[in-house]
């Protein structure tokens, strides 16, 4: 029963979803109530019982750490809170920056070892054609979103010596072919979510 | 949601504090709250700090309510208060009640409390105006004028009024110059030294002039007293008149022909004749400055005479023409009055009559003639002038200058006698004085010719001026020459004093290069009898002779009278200069005769002199006295009778120096001399031709021919002056041409008429035989002709003002024209003014009614009156001489400056004293006068430039009735007339009104507002404005596709199978097989990083390899990042691994933990404590497999944990993130990746042996969707590309 239940209760909350085909309409937007909201909730669940339950059990555990050790960071943690407070805003800006900081560092030190670097260096060399072509189109793609220019004597501005020759517009279609790609996965995900859905339904209500 | 205001009208959301709706435009209503400026925080508007970050709200801390002042009490000046973000309308209530009405209680402007200054406070600031005049500082608080006009417009005014501006202010020049610039008449501008006059530039120099004054005769002072001490007293305040020449010269060519100066019933000490006896004038006119032209031209510069014992005087300047003698010498002048009386006989006629003829014989003998006159010699005959010897005139003078010889001194008829006889009769003489010399060269200089002499110098003269221009001859002074005793009547000796200013004859025959002063200088010698000098010429003897033995009393009193100013001017200080007057009134007519220009320095004897000359007499004449009978007859017999002309009374001397017709009645001078006499100084005169020569102290009173003058009344000096007959007499160039005479005058019972008549007349065929008894000469000059004789510049004189009967202007206007033009010399004609003249310039002179006050409108006050000399001021005050005789002066003079009133009256008071009959000779006299031409029917007003009008003051200025400004009663400009009221705009509160027309939106606003309101907000408004149709038509298409979508899934899941074969696993799906077995028994850490929307592609992956995992005996650690990923965990937990997921927060930085755990054994994995079984399972983790949806989590597992751990990693991603996770893949940096459900699929078939028909029918499904998909944007894209080319012409024609 908990199973049929679950499953019609999944099916109706489908069915709203697929409601704003029609349009906006009320169905739609408390299915996306309920879905947000339980969304929420099960987060704040999982935070409260992978984090904050083990730290106060090892609080406890007399073989644990220390409270000294959590002293700090449950401090700022607690001045992190206080940002929700106009006047005690300002308490949590120590806690925002190091936490700021610190992923700011951890994410540019991750992009240049973990993205820039070994993807420049993982450059075909046997096929250097393909990888002058990569090169160019990847420098075009760079060069469209840079509109540097200059004005001249008569106050008129002039673009970019790139945009001049067209590796602007080479970038853009680069771009465009780019963004197509990803919209057409995106849309075999989205018929994928949709046929499992049906099958689903159809599997279980049929079973 | 807070912030923002929903509108009333179409209940759109507006921000908060906005006024008018952004959609329709709707008035909002006030918002409640106020926005902190700082955080934005709407606030309740009863707050002064915002409650969310406690910036203030308001900055003013008044609030409204405490604005608003109490009852009762005084309302404050206050401003209305409000927010600085208010921005809405003013509460009415607010605001202050002086702001709408403009009012505002005069309690508010309360000082203690702050208020703005008052008025009276910024008094001080009118201290910087002290730099300016007074009269231009404007006073608010007073009405008054800067200065208070005077009443009286008189020369004492004017002074004062100059001391008071003198360091105030100082006359521009420009003002100065528009003064003396004015246009004049004609007979002023003659007269004007300086002005644009025919004589202007005749006066001689005033360097050569000065050097001459040693040796120029004043003609004046030779008339005037012999007493300069007579000028002591007033010599200071004649320093003071400080009048340019060019200014005064206007007034004080009015001065001597005015002969209504002699008419004076006023008490007014004054003396008559005021313009020449005003102190000021006098000193100034005197001492050479001021003297007009015609007075310099007339007389010989005597300034020595009268200089001397009046240093205070001011000397005149070098380049400044000097005046005549007369006003050069304060001897002279002193002595005039002394001698004739200051206060009844006008200055005019002292200058004309010598008063002492003993300074003329004393004069006359040390002197040159030099200092005759361009007067004297245009007043005389030019060489060749047939002698006027033998005719009655000058017998009568003669035979006065005869008498006067018989007195012990022998000098008082000595300027009748020699000259005449002698020298002047014979022209072609050169040794004798030729009368005519003296003029010859003025007279040449005139312009027009030296033919015309001034009228009234014609009437002293011989008649015939052309014979005086014409022949060039000598006077023949014989007619002048009086034969009879000292004490004969004047009458005897009228044409002596004449002859002896035929001193001329001496030395202008011989030089007639002399220049004019010389000729002045040495006519006025002859005639001078103040001079201490013996006048030895003959010409100087006539006139002492003419002159009474006045009174010592007498002669102080009258010389009192005169302003000691007047003669003190007199600069000649050279005590030698013979006063021509001197020269003619005395008996020492040897002096006149014998007048000798400068050269010479020794006068001529003039042997005749003409009977009107005798008849003139001594200039002691009492004109303006009382009483003629108080006149003692002079040696000539006529000073008793004789008019006292100059007031000078009795000098006290006793020698008569003057002619009887200069004499005057010394007892009546003596009464009328004013207090201002110093008696010590002033030497009474006994008896002008009693007088010696040689005294010059002693100034010849009671000329009988002024005393004759005075006797006329008031008549004589009714706007012309009415001469003796002899002068008269002599002023006909033809009988025809004579203007009317005056009435008779009524003789006297002891004064001797004055017969001006034949004075210059040479006329041959009208000669009479010169009376050689004083009875004779008496009658001779009272005779019929008296009236048609009466030269016209002593009928001039008398034309007053109270003679306002245009016939009498119109008359003689007429004669006096003709006279001037053709008979007169052109000097003379000029000199004498018409009644007309007099009138226009001098209202109340010519008994016209004429507003002074308008006349001197445009002139500053300052310069109204100024220079105006005193016997102007005889002249205005004469004006107003009734024909009775009587003095007409009254206090309700209209339209005459006060300081011509002041002479008018001394005039008024002299004449009113005269003998009836001569104030009717004298107005016989003036009657003949030409009438007194209006000059301003000629003469244009004076351009009186802008800035000067602009700075008379307001007083002078003509009132404009002005609308009456309302006087501020409330407000803080309480008190100020004229305020502009506030606007009813500014003042009334705005008062919103209702628009009557409904604000109306149209559909295409309404379209346009949607479409802004939704590129400002993200939500989409609930209502629409667009039609139902084409919504509805959308809503039916995405509902087929969609259905039609389904049925394809649903055709593929049901339907047959489109894929017969699996394709083969690509590499990436084998790398995955073969890590995973390579990772086989070893702990394999699996992330769960997708959330339920990805579960039906990556649940299945995750199933496939955790049963792998499972088959191969690996431990398996779930962890996530998501908390949805720990429900997914748990899914597979229950089936597959064991145990409980880990979650890892913080995304990249839990990551990086976590690879510093794989790497590192460690006990706590964010905040996890680990188990020890744990902490060495996450040691030992071989392979990383992670199962994620998001690209963010696959790239960052990829940076975090698989390049700094160095762990294989494998990927199971969606079909859509399979193009993120191939740069990898093809990088190195994942070993295998499996990329949504048809690689599991293929996986399945491939590695499993399994095949989930499940998976297939689903990969079917996706199949033949993505067909359909295919289609339908095919489909599409071509029914859109045919419906955008057919849209343009649509939207083209709704654009048309």
């Amino acid at each position: 029963m908990s199973e049929l239940a679950g499953l019609i209760i999944g099916l109706i909350l489908t069915l709203l979803i697929y409601s704003y085909i029609w349009g906006d309409n009320p169905l739609y937007r408390l299915a996306i109530h309920m879905l947000v909201g339980v969304s929420a909730a099960y987060a704040a669940v999982i935070l409260v019982t992978q984090i904050f339950v083990p730290i106060y059990r090892e609080l406890l555990t007399p073989s644990g750490s220390d409270l000294l050790t959590w002293i700090i960071p449950m401090g700022l943690g607690l001045l992190l809170l206080l940002k929700r407070l106009p006047r005690l805003s300002w308490m949590g800006r120590g806690t925002m920056a190091l936490m700021i900081g610190v992923g700011a560092a951890i994410a540019l030190l991750g992009a240049l070892t973990g993205t820039l670097w070994p993807q420049v260096t993982a450059v075909n060399s046997t096929n250097p054609v393909l990888n002058l072509i990569i090169a160019l189109l990847t420098i075009a793609t760079l060069a469209t979103f840079q509109f540097t220019g200059h004005t001249d004597d008569h106050d008129e501005w002039i673009r970019p010596w790139w945009q001049r020759i067209g590796l602007a517009q080479i970038g853009q279609a680069v771009i465009m072919i780019t963004f197509g790609a990803l919209f057409a996965a995106v849309l075999n995900t989205s018929l994928i979510l949709l046929i499992e859905r049906i099958s689903f339904f159809l599997t279980k209500l049929a079973s | 949601m807070s912030h923002q205001v929903p509108c009333p009208n179409c209940h759109s959301l507006n921000t908060l504090g906005s006024k008018f709706c952004n959609n329709c435009g709707q008035r909002l209503p006030p918002s409640t709250k106020i926005l902190c400026p700082n955080c934005q925080t709407p606030n309740p508007r009863d707050r002064f700090y915002c409650d969310n970050c406690g910036k203030r709200l308001v900055e003013e801390s008044l609030p409204k309510e405490e604005q608003k002042p109490e009852k009762g009490s005084p309302q404050k000046f206050f401003l209305p208060e409000r927010d600085v973000q208010d921005l809405s309308d003013m509460e009415p209530g607010s605001i202050p009640d002086w702001m709408k009405t403009g009012e505002m209680p005069l309690s508010s402007m309360d000082e203690e409390e702050g208020d703005l200054p008052s008025i009276e406070e910024l008094a001080p600031l009118r201290k910087t105006t002290d730099e300016l005049p007074t009269w231009l500082v404007d006073n608010v608080y007073s009405s008054a004028p800067p200065f208070e006009p005077p009443k009286e417009i008189t020369t004492d005014n004017f002074l004062e009024l100059l001391r008071a501006t003198e360091d105030e202010m100082d006359l521009p020049d420009e003002m100065a110059q528009a003064a003396s610039q004015a246009e004049l008449p004609d007979w002023l501008s003659d007269i004007v030294p300086g002005a644009t006059g025919k004589l202007a530039d005749k006066s001689p120099q005033p360097a050569a002039q000065e050097q001459e004054e040693d040796d120029a005769d004043d003609w004046l002072t030779q008339l005037g007293p012999a007493h300069t001490d007579l000028l002591e007293k007033d010599a200071q305040t004649v320093d003071s008149w400080e009048v340019d020449e060019e200014e005064s010269n206007w007034l004080e060519e009015l001065g001597p022909i005015q002969t209504s100066l002699l008419d004076d019933d006023d008490d007014d000490d004054r003396p008559v004749s005021g313009i020449l006896s005003t102190s000021e004038f006098a000193d100034q006119v005197l001492a050479g400055d001021k003297l007009p032209d015609w007075l310099q031209e007339l007389g010989p510069a005597q300034t020595g005479q009268l200089t001397e014992e009046k240093p205070a005087h001011k000397p005149p300047a070098a380049d400044e023409p000097p005046v005549s003698g007369i006003f050069e010498s304060d001897e002279f002048a002193a002595q005039v009055r002394q001698a004739l009386g200051t206060e009844d006989i006008p200055d005019w006629l002292k200058e004309l009559g010598p008063a002492q003829t003993k300074s003329l014989e004393e004069t006359a003998d040390s002197e040159p003639h030099d200092e005759i006159r361009e007067w004297m010699t245009q007043i005389g005959p030019p060489t060749g002038i047939p002698s006027v010897a033998g005719t009655p005139e000058f017998d009568a003078l003669q035979h006065a200058r005869n008498a006067a010889t018989e007195d012990e001194d022998d000098d008082i008829y000595d300027w009748l006698k020699e000259p005449a006889d002698e020298e002047i009769i014979d022209k072609s003489q050169d040794s004798r004085v030729n009368f005519a010399n003296v003029f010859e060269e003025p007279i040449t200089e005139i312009e027009g010719g030296g033919d015309d002499l001034l009228d009234w110098l014609q009437d002293l003269g011989p008649t015939e001026t052309g014979q005086l221009s014409e022949d060039d001859e000598a006077i023949d002074f014989d007619l002048f020459q009086a034969e009879g005793p000292a004490d004969e009547p004047v009458s005897d000796v009228s044409g002596d004093w004449l002859a002896e200013l035929d001193f001329a004859n001496d030395a202008e025959t011989d030089d007639e290069e002399e220049t004019d002063d010389d000729l002045d200088a040495s006519f006025l010698r002859a005639a001078s009898f103040i001079d201490d000098e013996p006048i030895s010429s003959p010409t100087g003897e006539w006139l002492s002779e003419l002159s009474l033995e006045p009174d010592e009393e007498e002669a102080d009193e009258q010389a009192d009278t005169l302003d000691s100013g007047f003669f003190d001017s007199l600069t000649d200080e050279d005590e030698t200069s013979d006063d021509w007057l001197s020269e003619l009134g005395p008996a020492q007519t040897t002096e006149l005769a014998g007048f000798d220009t400068a050269d010479s320095g020794q006068p001529k004897q003039t042997t005749e002199f003409p009977d009107w000359l005798t008849e003139l007499g001594s200039p002691q004449t009492n004109v303006l006295s009382s009483s003629s009978d108080e006149l003692e007859s002079p040696p000539l017999g006529a000073s008793d009778e004789l008019p006292d002309l100059f007031g000078m009374g009795d000098t006290g001397d006793g020698d008569a120096l003057l002619p009887d017709w200069l004499s005057f009645d010394e007892e009546e001078a003596a009464a009328d001399i004013t207090e201002d006499i110093d008696e010590e100084t002033a030497e009474p005169i006994a008896d002008f031709f009693d007088i010696p020569p040689d005294d010059t102290e002693q100034v010849a009173i009671d000329p009988a021919w002024l005393e004759e003058i005075t006797s006329l009344g008031e008549d004589a000096f009714t706007g012309e002056l009415d001469a003796p007959e002899a002068i008269a007499a002599l002023d006909k160039p033809a009988a025809a041409q004579q203007p009317e005479p005056p009435e008779p005058v009524d003789e006297p019972e002891t004064d001797t008429p004055i017969e001006f008549d034949g004075f210059f007349h040479f006329d041959e065929e009208e000669e009479e035989a010169i009376p050689e008894t004083p009875e004779a000469i008496e009658e001779w000059i009272t005779g019929a002709e008296l009236e048609e004789e009466v030269p016209e510049w002593l009928s001039q004189l008398g034309q007053a003002a109270s003679e306002s009967d245009a016939d009498i202007a119109s008359e003689p206007s007429e004669k006096e024209a003709d006279l001037i033009v053709e008979e007169l010399p052109e000097w003379l004609s000029h000199m004498r003014p018409s009644t007309d003249a007099h009138a226009s310039s001098m209202s109340g002179l010519s008994g016209q009614e004429t507003n002074l006050a308008n006349a001197f409108e445009d002139i500053p006050a300052e310069l109204i009156g100024a220079d105006l000399p005193e016997w102007l001021e005889d002249v205005t005050k004469a004006s107003f001489i009734t024909e009775g005789g009587e003095a007409g002066i009254s206090e309700e003079i209209p339209d005459i400056p006060d300081w011509l009133q002041a002479g008018l009256k001394d005039s008024s008071d002299l004449l009113g004293k005269q003998e009836p009959e001569i104030t009717n000779q004298l107005s016989a006299l003036l009657d003949e006068l030409p009438p007194v031409r209006d000059p301003r029917s000629e003469l244009a007003k004076a351009d009186i430039p802008e800035w000067i009008q602009a700075l008379k003051p307001q007083e002078m200025k003509p009132k404009t009735a002005e609308p009456e400004r309302p006087l501020q009663e409330s407000g803080p400009l309480s008190g100020i007339r004229g305020v502009v009221e506030i606007e009813p705009v500014i003042a009334t509160p705005h008062t919103a009104t209702i628009s009557p027309t409904p604000f109306t939106v149209t559909k295409e606003q309404q379209e346009q507002m949607r479409l802004l309101r939704q590129l400002n907000y993200d939500t989409v408004p609930e209502t629409t404005v667009a039609g139902p149709s084409a919504t509805r038509t959308s809503a039916i298409m995405r509902t087929v596709l969609a259905l039609l979508l389904i049925g394809a899934i649903l055709a593929g899941l049901f339907g047959p199978n489109l894929l017969r074969n699996t394709p083969a696993p690509t590499a990436a799906l084998t790398a995955v097989h073969e890590t995973i077995e390579a990772a086989a028994g070893q702990p394999v850490l699996v992330a769960f990083e997708y959330t339920p929307a990805m579960a039906a592609e990556l649940t299945p992956q995750a199933e496939l390899l955790l049963s792998q995992l499972a088959a191969n005996d690996s431990p398996i650690v779930l962890v996530s990042q998501y908390a949805t990923g720990i429900a997914q965990a748990q899914n597979q937990e229950q089936t597959y691994v064991p145990g409980t997921p880990f979650f890892i927060p913080a995304e990249a930085i839990g990551l990086r933990e976590l690879a510093t755990c794989l790497n590192e054994p460690c006990t706590a994995i964010a905040g996890h404590f680990l188990e020890t079984d744990l902490q060495q399972t996450f040691n030992d983790v071989s392979l990383m497999i992670v199962l994620t949806g998001e690209r963010d989590s696959l790239v960052n597992w990829i940076e975090q944990v698989s390049t700094p751990s160095d762990l294989p990693i494998l990927v199971g991603v969606p079909q859509s993130l399979q193009p993120v996770a191939a740069p990898y893949l093809a990088s190195g940096q994942i070993q295998g990746m499996m990329a949504g459900l048809p690689d599991t699929a293929v996986y399945a078939q491939a590695y499993q042996n399994t095949t989930d028909d499940n998976i297939l029918k689903q990969l079917n499904a996706q199949h033949l969707a993505q067909i359909f998909v295919l289609v339908f944007l095919i489909v599409g894209g071509i029914s859109a590309s045919f419906n955008r080319a057919a849209s343009p012409t649509k939207a083209k024609k709704q654009k048309s």
